[in-house]
Formats: structure tokens, C-alpha cells, sequence
């Protein structure tokens, strides 16, 4: 039982933690405002987030065609393709292409289905350097910690953290906490790293089956030198990454960094159809577990584009940190995604959620999270993973709500305490609410008592009530 | 050996739980091309200006080519590769035998292949710099770009490509940038810290 | 019009006065609400646990009771959802899609049913935070949400428009929520409380003394923490406002 994640003891720490909790939900309430006024000059936004929504109903639709003539048109122009049915199988898959070509070291730009394999710490543990070449990233690995945004892997972090990191682990001045300065530490750090790099490692974004190309967004320029300078290449591709046409692809984009961090386009947005001169690619095709979600009533989440704006609006994300949820996709979409890894590691998950709504609303291809969310909660229920506390309140509540004479001795019973509970207990930490709230004043009346006190009052003839 | 014959069952296990699995057939949707509002080389230029570039405006090629001439300073210090023809750098691919020799630029120019109004993107190519590496590696980018060959918006430009008969292309949209500490944006992560395009 | 009126349980015990003011409001209105005391309880809370055994039991049992309304109004945009939305894992008879149907928030109803378009009785000559609840935002689009990019409307403000003297505001963070969620702020009461008080917060940071809402839940929620907190903020159900109960 104890291998269940606790997002919501996480989550508190966090919240304890004021500087951080405020910087993190400063910065992506700011994401979330700049993808706002930049999606309202776009009169076509809730049309596009439909199209995108259908493009991805009808690619999982015809899946399987889609990705052999994906494969097909790497194949043709001299890429290599596998197929990975699991993690451990991709990581293997990786670690072979690696041994074959004597790599020691290597770069990497970003990649969730990378992560999704713990390939770097796998790739690390077989004698491999792994240099992660985002900036976020790059923070989290040498801080050996799990990203905690899909797109901003340490936007938790405050710049002393950072400060601290690299003094710690690259040798910078620990006292210089500039932004600017701390890049300029990674910039310089990864420029040695570049020039003896035996291969480049990143992921995808788009897969366009037509004219077999991998699609790279990116801002930092580490994704296309990893794509570009080292002799080999490896693409790790989570297979729902296909979409059909070449014309598809810029409805996508024009969503893509939009949603994301509210900007027009991302600064770099590649595309590899063919090994350069001298070059060598590798593609790995990775399932795990997506040909199954493909089969169950959850399998819209597979429509995901990864460009974490659901995180960005959500209210419970933004002040407790992706970290808190102690999985590889965070936020509402690791709530939708996560318990189809593991139902028992998971199961607390889709109850971090006050289901604003928020996430299905900014979502650009209509992934329903909210109803995904609340899906995960029954099967949670129905699979027995809930918890006590949760079931002895279903008990109850069963009890009290089932009929109103039942729910009404609930209620005076609750009032009764209301009223007669000494403060000091009631506002106490016996009582859950009372950390963060004032009791409510109790009424002198229930709704019920009041209409039965009024019932004669009432003169329906005139339907007016005779105010007292 | 073995893991080959291992992958090709892999895949064919994946396409098998696929084609059990997939939901009833969705049609591809009508996908319109939606217009874009304003003037395209204006809305390039603003474009550009947001996400930290600059744009210089020319008559002719001839004109920006003269401006090269006079403000890129070239020395032993100052290593210039420049791809276009009307310009000649102080470094040479022969000089550069790996794409990882180009971290000793200082400045790149290229010329564009097509801009695009909507985002301020510029389309390049390998060809554009001799070598991806050399638009990624030098500090300063300066790509000439002909008006005539912006589009108006993303959909555009991807109607006029051909991604099946181009080994590698990019759309570069201002210098490399990041803002993954504290959302602060920095100009100039791993790529180009400056980004210029001469507009003629 | 047989008019059903449904008390939610949370407000009949602990928010006795959002019923009161809907009901005499709706009488006001030419109405004869008729209120259904033998219903109990949505089954929401059960539901939102992922409990569905247990709340289809609620919702058998509730919906009994609500059998032959022309509409059932309720001073609950969260229990609206649950009929509207939600009552979908029991056996979809005619009289249960009726009650689906039927079952309406009472911001919906007197915008979208009656439609009404003055309230002479009513005055509040304040400035006042509106609060949309997310069920009544998100799910029974009562305002625009403001992730959507469709045009602007808000069926609350236009209704409290007709309140004379009032002058409709919003916290700077318009629609985000205030993380009540039910069982939610029990489950995780660390950051529901911390949305909660950012969300007070933010009404005291732009000189707000008065919130209402559609949503009575929520403001049970913000009160408890404004008072917690020392925040000097009255909390009006709308309710209390259209009928010129609220001072």
C-alpha cells in the first residue's frame, strides 16, 4: 500500500513552501494568460481544436495503416525502424544501437517517451553519458530529481535552486543567481559536450505518415544539434505521435506552441524525412501499453499532443508543483494517463481534482479530461484501490443520503455539532475543515423548518410569501 | 540476431493489438486553409520583432548584400561561413570536416528559402548554411530573404513544401530562446543568440 | 408550470437563507414553486467519489420524487449538473430523461425559462465580485468560460444587471476556481484551502466587501476561509440579491 503515490502529502509540502509555490503558480498562470490573448486574435481557435480533435479520432481510428506507411517511408529513405512493445524493450533496443556504434557519450534533447522508459537512468546505469541538452531538463538531471512539467521541466525551481545545482555540479559562481548568467553556464557547458558527442538522441512531436517525416518543436536549439551534428540519430516515438498528411501538420502547429506558453510558433520546428551524408538513423516505434488504452473507453487520452497547457490552467498543478505527482505525465493529464500504468500505484491520482473543468477547456485536441478524470475515479472504486477514510464517508454518506428522513437526522446532527461543539475542538485540527476555514455560522433554521413555520404564512392564491 | 527477429514480432504484435482494438472508423475531417488577417511581409516583420530578431529593410539583394559587407566583421577572431553567393565568409566547409567543427563560428549567413507572415518563420535547409550545424552553432544568423517569397500563414507555406523530397528543413523563428528558470526569457540558449534577416 | 423547487442537503442544513430568498423570489415572479420535501440528496457527492453503486442508489431514490414537474429548480448549479449531467448510470426511463430535462439551476431558469428581465424590487448599491462556479460555468454554461474563445455572455451578470445600484466586478483570476470540490476540500484540504484563500484574496486585493455566486457551495468555502483569515467580505447568494434580501 505504500507504493501508492500521495499527491496530496506532496502536493502540502509544496504548499507549505511559499516562495516556491507562489513562483510556480506565477509562471504558469502566466503561460496561461499569454495562451489566452494569443488564441483570441485567432478567430478560427474553437474550430481548429475541433479539426485537430477529429484528425486524432480518425488517425487512432485507422492506426495501424497509418503507422506502416509511416515506416514504409522511413524505410525508403534509409532509416531504421523498431518496434518496442515495452519500456524495457525500447531500452534495450537503445542500449544495442548504442554498443554497436562503441558510444560513450552522447546528447539528448527532451523527450517524454524517453522518460516514460527511465531510459536515461538505464542508458546512465550501462556506462553511458547522458547529457541532457534542455535547459529544464539538463536542471533536473543533475539534480536527479523527476521533471515536473511536461514542457517546463523545472518551472517548481526557484533561481537559487538552479544557482545552487550548477555551482554544485558544473563549477558556477553559486552567488550569481541571473537567469541570464545561469544559461550562459549551460550554454558554455554543453558546447564541449556537443563537439564529443557520439550520438544525439531526441524525440518527436508530429510523425506525418504521407511523407514519412519526424517533426521537432523545439526553442532552445539543443533538438536540432542532437538531430544534426552527431553521426548517429536516435527518435524515440510513442506511436500515437502519427498523424496522417503533410496538410495536417500546421493545423497542429498553429495549436501546439499557442496552448503551450501562448507563443505564435516555437523557435525551431524541424523536419527529418532523411539521414544526412554520413549520418545514421535509428526510429523506435514505443507501444507500451498504447495499442491496449487504443481498445478501452479511456482511449481518447491517446489524442494528446504533450503540450501541457491542461497543467498550465490547472488550479491544483499550479500550487503544488508537477513533482507532487511523482509520475511521469502530471497534472490533470497524468491523472486521465497515469492509472493506466499502474491502477494500484496510481489509484489516488484522479482524486486530486476539483473538477473546474478548466483542463478540458484549453486542451487543443479536445482530450476530455473531466470526464476522463471522473472515469478513473470509478474504475479506482470498482477495483477496490480506494481508501479507508474514502469508504467509511461512502458508508455514511450512503446512509444519510439515501432517504430524506435519514438525511435529515444527518443534518441536525451536523447542526447539533455545529452549534454545540466547544471552539476549541471544532476549530481544532480534529476537524479537517477548521485548518483553513471558520465554521459557518449555524442557522437558526433549517429550509425545512422555516417552510413548515411558514407553510401557513404562504398564501398561494397570491403567491407572495408574507415576509416576517 | 535475435533482437531483429524479436522486433519484427514486437511490431507485428503492436499492429495486431492495434487492429483488434482500434475504435469504429472517424472520418479524416474537411480541413479548410483559414486566412490569415494583415499584410504578410508587415505581420512577418512584427513577427520577428516579438521573438527577438530584426528585420533590415532593402531595395535590392544588391543592397543587403552591401550592408554584409560593411557591418559583419571578419577576423581569426571572428570566423564568418556564409553559403550565399555576393558574400564570402573567412571559413570554408573544407574547413569545418564535422558538422561539430562549427562551434567555432561567430557568424552565419544563408539565405531563406520562404518566410512566413503569420509567425515570422523563416524556411532553411542544410543547403541554407552549407550544414545544419553552422545555423545552429554560430552566435550571430543572418538570413537574406526575398519579400516576394513570404506567405501569408503556416498552412500556406506547408501547401508550397514538399516534405518527402527534403532530407531536413527547419522553420527558424528568431534567435534560440528559453525561459525554463523561473519563466524568465533569455535570448540566445544553445543556438543563435542573434537572428537577422535582411529583407529585400 | 408545475414547478418543482429541490433543496440541496448542504444548503437546507448549513445555508438555509439561499432557499429562502429562491423561494420567495420565485413567488415574487408569479411562480408556485412547490417544494419537494421528500427529496433528499443528488447523489453528488457519492458520484464524485467515483461511489457509482452507491449514489445510483441516491439517484434511484431521489429521482423518485421528482416525477412530473414541468421543471425543477434548484439554488445549486452542482446538483443542476448532477441531473443534467451525470444521472447517466441508472436505467434511462422516459421519467428519468424527464427529470434530466427538467432539472435546472436557478440562474438558467430565470434567464433561459422565464426569462426574466426586471427585478424592481431589488437594490444593492455596491460593488460586488461575481463569482461563477465552475459546474455553473464549465458544464451548464450559464458565462463564458474564459478559455473558450467564443463570443462573451454571462446569464449571471445580466441578471444581477437588473438589481439596481449594483455594480458587477470580478477578482483578477475571473474564473479560476476557489477549490471547494465537494469532497474535495475534505479530501485534500491543503490546497483547497490555499484556493480558497488566494481566491479571497484576490477579492480583498481589488477592494471587494461583497461576493456573490450561483454557487452557494463555493461561498460556504470563501467565507469559512475569509473568516479565518480576518477578511472583511460579505458573501451573498444571488438569490438573496435578486430578491433584495441582501444589505
Amino acid at each position: 500500500m505504500n507504493s501508492q503515490v500521495n499527491q496530496v502529502k506532496l502536493g502540502a509540502e509544496f504548499i507549505a513552501d511559499t516562495p516556491h509555490r507562489e513562483s510556480n503558480d506565477r509562471c504558469l498562470w502566466a503561460a496561461r494568460m499569454r495562451r489566452d490573448k494569443v488564441a483570441s486574435t485567432i478567430p478560427e481557435w474553437e474550430q481548429m481544436r475541433d479539426i485537430a480533435s477529429e484528425i486524432k479520432r480518425h488517425t487512432l481510428s485507422h492506426l495501424d495503416e497509418y503507422l506502416v506507411k509511416f515506416e514504409d517511408n522511413l524505410i525508403k529513405k534509409g532509416i531504421k525502424v523498431h518496434w518496442a512493445e515495452t519500456t524495457q524493450d525500447h531500452n534495450d533496443i537503445v542500449l544495442e544501437i548504442l554498443h554497436s556504434h562503441d558510444v560513450s557519450t552522447l546528447t539528448k534533447g527532451k523527450s517524454m517517451t524517453m522518460d516514460e522508459c527511465d531510459m536515461r537512468q538505464y542508458l546512465e546505469k550501462n556506462g553511458i553519458e547522458v547529457n541532457e541538452s534542455d535547459l529544464g531538463e539538463r536542471i533536473q538531471q543533475l539534480d536527479n530529481q523527476r521533471d515536473s512539467h511536461i514542457v517546463m521541466p523545472a518551472i517548481h525551481k526557484l533561481r537559487s535552486d538552479v544557482a545552487r545545482i550548477f555551482a554544485d555540479k558544473l563549477g558556477s559562481d553559486p552567488s550569481n543567481e541571473d537567469p541570464a548568467y545561469l544559461n550562459s553556464v549551460m550554454r558554455a557547458d554543453m558546447r564541449k559536450r556537443y563537439v564529443k558527442a557520439q550520438a544525439g538522441m531526441i524525440g518527436c512531436n508530429f510523425a506525418v505518415a504521407e511523407t514519412g517525416t519526424i517533426v521537432m518543436c523545439s526553442n532552445e536549439g539543443d533538438v536540432d544539434i542532437c538531430a544534426t551534428v552527431p553521426p548517429l540519430l536516435i527518435v524515440s516515438i510513442g506511436i500515437e505521435k502519427v498523424i496522417p498528411t503533410q496538410a495536417d501538420l500546421p493545423l497542429f502547429l498553429r495549436l501546439l506552441s499557442r496552448s503551450s506558453l501562448g507563443y505564435d510558433i516555437t523557435q525551431y520546428t524541424s523536419h527529418i524525412s532523411s539521414p544526412a551524408t554520413g549520418q545514421e538513423i535509428h526510429v523506435v516505434l514505443l507501444d507500451n501499453k498504447r495499442s491496449e488504452r487504443l481498445g478501452n473507453s479511456y482511449w481518447e487520452v491517446l489524442k494528446c499532443i504533450r503540450c501541457g497547457t491542461c497543467m498550465n490552467t490547472c488550479p491544483v498543478f499550479r500550487r503544488t508543483s508537477g513533482i507532487s505527482y511523482d509520475a511521469n505525465y502530471m497534472g490533470p493529464l497524468g491523472l486521465a494517463l497515469m492509472p493506466s500504468y499502474d491502477l494500484h500505484k496510481y489509484a489516488r491520482l484522479p482524486f486530486s481534482c476539483t473538477h473546474c473543468g478548466s483542463c478540458g477547456n484549453v486542451c487543443p485536441a479536445k482530450v476530455p479530461l473531466p470526464e476522463l478524470i471522473f472515469y478513473w475515479r470509478q474504475i479506482v472504486v470498482e477495483n477496490k484501490q480506494s481508501l479507508f477514510s474514502h469508504d467509511l464517508e461512502e458508508g455514511l454518506m450512503g446512509m444519510a443520503l439515501s432517504s430524506s428522513t435519514n438525511l435529515q437526522h444527518a443534518e441536525k446532527l451536523g447542526l447539533w455539532a455545529l452549534r454545540y461543539t466547544p471552539a476549541a475542538i471544532a476549530e481544532s485540527g480534529v476537524n479537517p475543515w477548521a485548518e483553513w476555514h471558520r465554521n459557518p455560522i449555524p442557522p437558526k433554521q433549517t429550509f425545512r423548518d422555516w417552510y413548515k413555520e411558514n407553510l401557513s404564512k404562504i398564501d398561494k392564491s397570491i403567491n407572495k410569501i408574507q415576509d416576517e | 540476431m535475435n533482437k531483429n527477429i524479436n522486433s519484427v514480432s514486437a511490431r507485428e504484435r503492436i499492429l495486431t493489438r492495434i487492429r483488434a482494438n482500434h475504435p469504429a472508423s472517424v472520418e479524416h475531417p474537411d480541413l479548410p486553409v483559414f486566412p490569415i488577417k494583415g499584410n504578410p511581409v508587415n505581420n512577418f516583420k512584427s513577427h520577428v520583432n516579438t521573438f527577438d530578431g530584426k528585420v533590415i529593410d532593402f531595395m535590392h539583394r544588391e543592397d543587403a548584400l552591401k550592408w554584409l559587407h560593411e557591418n559583419i566583421i571578419q577576423s581569426d577572431n571572428c570566423l564568418v561561413f556564409s553559403a550565399i553567393d555576393g558574400y564570402e565568409g573567412n571559413i570554408s566547409l573544407k574547413q569545418l570536416p564535422k558538422p561539430s567543427d562549427a562551434h567555432v563560428l561567430n557568424s552565419c549567413v544563408g539565405e531563406g528559402i520562404l518566410g512566413i507572415g503569420e509567425t515570422g518563420s523563416v524556411l532553411v535547409s542544410p543547403e541554407t548554411f552549407g550544414r545544419m550545424a553552422n545555423g545552429l552553432f554560430a552566435i550571430n544568423l543572418y538570413l537574406l530573404l526575398d519579400h516576394n517569397k513570404i506567405v501569408d500563414g503556416l498552412q500556406d507555406a506547408y501547401a508550397m513544401m514538399d516534405l518527402s523530397q527534403v532530407q531536413y528543413s527547419s522553420l527558424f523563428s528568431g534567435p534560440s530562446a528559453t525561459a525554463d528558470i523561473e519563466a524568465v526569457h533569455i535570448t540566445g540558449a544553445q543556438g543563435p543568440v542573434s537572428f537577422t534577416v535582411l529583407l529585400y | 408550470m408545475k414547478l418543482g423547487f429541490f433543496v440541496p442537503c448542504y444548503i437546507d442544513a448549513i445555508a438555509p437563507q439561499a432557499a429562502i430568498s429562491t423561494f420567495k423570489l420565485l413567488q415574487k415572479l408569479g411562480l408556485t414553486p412547490e417544494f419537494i420535501e421528500s427529496a433528499a440528496c443528488c447523489g453528488l457527492p457519492l458520484k464524485d467519489m467515483g461511489y457509482t453503486h452507491s449514489a445510483c442508489k441516491v439517484e434511484r431514490s431521489v429521482a423518485s420524487h421528482l416525477v412530473g414537474y414541468d421543471y425543477i429548480v434548484m439554488p445549486s448549479g452542482i446538483c443542476a449538473d448532477q441531473f443534467r449531467n451525470h444521472f447517466d448510470d441508472i436505467p434511462q426511463t422516459s421519467e428519468i430523461e424527464k427529470i434530466r430535462n427538467s432539472a435546472v439551476d436557478l440562474v438558467t431558469f430565470l434567464h433561459d425559462v422565464i426569462k426574466v428581465d426586471s427585478l424592481p424590487w431589488a437594490h444593492f448599491p455596491h460593488r460586488v465580485a461575481l463569482h461563477n462556479g465552475c459546474h455553473s460555468l464549465r458544464y451548464l454554461n450559464e458565462a463564458r468560460p474564459s478559455e473558450l474563445m467564443i463570443p462573451d455572455f454571462s446569464k449571471t451578470e445580466r441578471l444581477l444587471n437588473l438589481v439596481k445600484g449594483i455594480e458587477v466586478g470580478y477578482a483578477t483570476r475571473r474564473d479560476e476556481c476557489c477549490g471547494f470540490g465537494g469532497t474535495y476540500a475534505i479530501w485534500d484540504k491543503s490546497c483547497s484551502g490555499q484556493q480558497g484563500l488566494d481566491k479571497v484574496n484576490d477579492y480583498a486585493n481589488n477592494g471587494f466587501k461583497y461576493v456573490t455566486s450561483q454557487d452557494m457551495s463555493c461561498l460556504l468555502h470563501q467565507s469559512g476561509v475569509a473568516r479565518k483569515f480576518g477578511l472583511d467580505i460579505k458573501f451573498y447568494y444571488i438569490a438573496e440579491i435578486l430578491n433584495g434580501d441582501a444589505i
